[in-house]
């Protein structure tokens, strides 16, 4: 993995708004209206030469394929993988276990949030068999478009995004398997095979585990700090088991508080989980950190050593406004990171996708574009200040 | 005004969420249609108190009736003031808007949005302040709420005369200048009636700044100018009022958009000073004017001004995080000196965040961040 040698390198953490043509697709093969697959494919083919030229363009150095295949980051595995199965259930019920305490103390706030996000309602899916890797084929077809995209782009390097193992988990209920350790192990072993895919064809792999800190939010009563570190290191020990083989430099880890349009309050503390973050077998971690809920948090490098030869991605422009960052904002942002943890180990990103799925643009696209234009002017400017 | 002078102080910058049935009322009456008199002057007195008490459960400082008697910061002015007429804009016609920089790059982004800042009324006539009667009852109202209540610093917000000309065309007057001042003579009578019943006096202008996304013709220089008239209309509106009761309120509209093509603070920033007031209430913490505490670096805050930064804003839904308010807050303070701060809002963010009780934890958050910037400060 390339790190900022000599100037602040840029990325994103992957999802970018879909045009709304392909929106409209993707929409379609969600919600089982009839499509037609060979022109759905040939679509998405399309839209991402175009998005890999624009992230380009902006000045993007280590693109992804927008995530243009998949209906979100991590309900694409649901294709993916064998041994689950949908099932329709109680409208009361948490749709995918994602209601949590934040949502409790804002109640209002949420039910209105909720009406006015005009994302294909989620059905629960279960764990009711064996599960196996079955989606050979998709990624083979995501890693195909995206290198024929990148033929002729100037670049530093790519990267495709892919759940993690804890995500999945969180998400899904299990009715086959005897134990949790089970359940996940198997997912691991399952996961592994599109890990192994997306490094073999020589990308960067970034593991997505938003799980990893939001679960916290949706036990209620809140558990113990110490309880919670303990189940979050059981699933970095699975997160590890599923990256086994893959050179960790090839792996960027990315964690999230969800960052869905909310208020947050109740986010676990990214000082009490980074010692167990930084045990998974990545090159670098990309992290939250422009959202003012977690943005005082760069000020936890002070304490706690980034180790050696590990690289920091963290977030210097959200998605939670559309008011866009100023490039003396994001040097910055940069430069407090860069002093804390060394100019050559900071690679400026965003918070998250801006497209948490092909349904939920987060910002408009004309923004989204004009936030990734400030990042990298944030980026050079932050070099220039760094490098002199 | 007070002063930080042994912690840090916090206010807020006007507007709060009111409650739906007061809401429906006001606007009823604002829109002329049937509305009960009595009950709405029952309601909006009740509503009052419970702000109060409710702006003291959370710890601000300086706090105020919500403005909960009118229809927003500005276009309340409307009825207050006789001399003008209702305008009905041509289809085809561009009106003003305050975000018209940013349009020519995110026309998609506004498209459908209202005309914010277009000229709905027309001056036909000599300006008067006819809103004593209005006026009296929001003074009455706040002092009623305010019985027994000690060591806040109660405010009401009033329009600059500079905001006031964003809505009102001036068909009247033989220039810009006269017709400022008019405006200004007008609603001198509004600011002093606030000072005389012992309240501090908030001047709402968003005008100083978003006026150049109103005129994207405008060099700086030009826009200097411009921009300078107003604030010599406003100082002219401020007359007789001690600058120890004013505190001058600044934004770039701050509504919800990309905001690429705002006028740098360090570009008004002297102008902005020139205002007679004794404090500065500042957009700050959104992210294209976080930066802008920099600027302190190089200009010096004259003696004896309070510098308000905004350090929680309404650009989102996300709660602020108190270390976040409170490092912000230590920049500040290690650049104009603590005792020089208070800790405030980006604008009004009552109405702006997507549920009132985000306002309320907001809120909840400045107090606390102060507090801890407070226990680093003096310590």
């Amino acid at each position: 993995m390339k790190n900022s040698a000599s100037r602040i390198l840029t990325t994103h953490v992957g999802s970018l708004v879909r045009p709304p043509e392909l929106m409209e697709k993707l929409r379609a093969k969600e919600s089982g209206q009839p499509y037609d697959p060979d022109e759905l494919a040939s679509q998405v083919g399309r839209a991402i030469q175009e998005v890999v030229r624009q992230q380009a363009e902006v000045g993007i150095d280590i693109p992804s394929d927008g995530e243009y295949s998949k209906p979100n980051f991590s309900g694409y595995v649901n294709e993916r993988l064998s041994g689950f199965e949908r099932r329709l259930g109680n409208p009361k019920e948490s749709p995918i276990l994602n209601w949590g305490r934040d949502r409790k103390a804002f109640l209002e706030f949420y039910e209105a949030y909720e009406a006015s996000a005009r994302s294909v309602p989620a059905q629960p899916v279960v764990c009711t068999g064996s599960i196996s890797y079955t989606g050979q084929a998709a990624v083979q077809s995501d890693i195909d478009n995206f290198k024929s995209a990148l033929e002729g782009v100037d670049v530093e390097e790519a990267f495709i995004p892919a759940v993690a193992s804890s995500t999945i988990e969180a998400q899904r209920r299990n009715e086959y398997y005897a134990t949790e350790h089970e359940y996940l192990y198997a997912i691991a072993d399952a996961m592994r095979v599109e890990y192994k895919a997306i490094v073999d064809a020589g990308f960067l792999l970034q593991v997505d585990d938003p799980r990893i800190v939001v679960q916290y939010d949706m036990i209620d009563p809140a558990p113990s700090v110490e309880a919670f570190r303990r189940s979050a290191e059981l699933r970095v020990e699975v997160i590890n088991h599923a990256l086994q083989g893959i050179p960790p430099e090839r792996v960027r880890y990315h964690l999230c508080w969800g960052s869905w349009h909310g208020p947050h309050t109740t986010d676990f503390p990214l000082k009490d989980i980074i010692d167990i973050v930084l045990k998974i077998n990545a090159g670098a971690y990309s992290i939250e950190a422009a959202n003012p809920r977690h943005e005082h948090e760069f000020m936890l490098w002070e304490h706690v050593k980034l180790p050696a030869g590990k690289i920091l991605i963290p977030g210097v422009v959200a998605h939670t406004t559309n008011t866009v960052e100023h490039p003396e904002l994001v040097a910055w942002r940069i430069s407090n990171f860069a002093r804390l943890v060394g100019r050559e180990n900071v690679i400026a990103s965003t918070d998250c996708g801006f497209s948490q799925g092909a349904f939920v643009p987060r910002v408009h696209a004309s923004i989204m574009w004009a936030k990734l234009r400030t990042l990298a002017e944030g980026a050079a400017l932050a070099t220039r200040q760094l490098w002199g | 005004m007070k002063r930080s002078s042994d912690r840090i102080l916090t206010m807020h910058a006007g507007s709060l969420a009111r409650p739906p049935d007061l809401r429906e009322m006001v606007l009823a009456k604002s829109n002329g249609e049937p509305y009960d008199a009595d009950v709405l002057a029952a309601r909006l007195y009740s509503a009052v108190a419970e702000v109060v008490q409710q702006q003291i459960a959370v710890n601000l400082d300086s706090i105020n009736d919500g403005e909960f008697s009118k229809v927003s910061f500005t276009s309340y002015a409307r009825e207050r003031l006789s001399g003008h007429e209702p305008r009905v804009a041509q289809p085809s016609e561009v009106l003003s808007r305050i975000y018209g920089r940013d349009l020519l790059e995110f026309p998609e982004y506004f498209e459908g949005r209202g005309n914010l800042g277009g000229k709905e009324v027309v001056c036909t006539g000599p300006l008067r302040y006819i809103g004593q009667e209005a006026l009296q009852t929001d003074i009455d109202n706040f002092k009623a709420a305010l019985q027994g209540v000690e060591d806040r610093e109660p405010f009401l917000p009033a329009v600059a005369p500079g905001t006031v000309e964003h809505w009102m065309e001036n068909a009247y007057y033989p220039s810009d200048e006269i017709f400022l001042n008019a405006i200004a003579d007008a609603m001198h009578e509004e600011y002093k009636a606030i000072t005389d019943a012992g309240f501090l006096l908030q001047i709402d202008d968003p005008d100083l700044a978003d006026a150049w996304q109103i005129h994207p013709e405008m060099s700086v220089p030009e826009y200097r100018k411009f921009a300078e008239l107003r604030i010599e209309a406003l100082n002219y509106a401020l007359r007789d009022i001690p600058e120890e009761s004013v505190r001058f309120h600044m934004c770039w509209g701050s509504y919800h958009g990309p905001h690429l093509y705002d006028i740098p603070l360090r570009d008004i920033v002297d102008l902005i000073l020139k205002v007679k007031a004794a404090g500065y209430s500042i957009e700050a913490s959104n992210p294209r004017h976080d930066h802008e505490w920099q600027v302190w670096q190089d200009v010096k805050l004259p003696d004896g001004k309070v510098l308000i930064p905004g350090v929680v804003g309404h650009a989102c839904d996300f709660v602020e995080h108190p270390e976040l308010i409170a490092e912000r807050l230590l920049k500040y303070a290690g650049l104009v000196g603590r005792d020089n701060v208070i800790a405030g809002t980006d604008c009004g963010l009552g109405t702006r965040v997507g549920h009132p009780k985000i306002a309320w934890a907001k809120f909840e958050a400045l107090a606390e961040g102060a507090q801890l910037a407070s226990k680093r400060l003096w310590s």
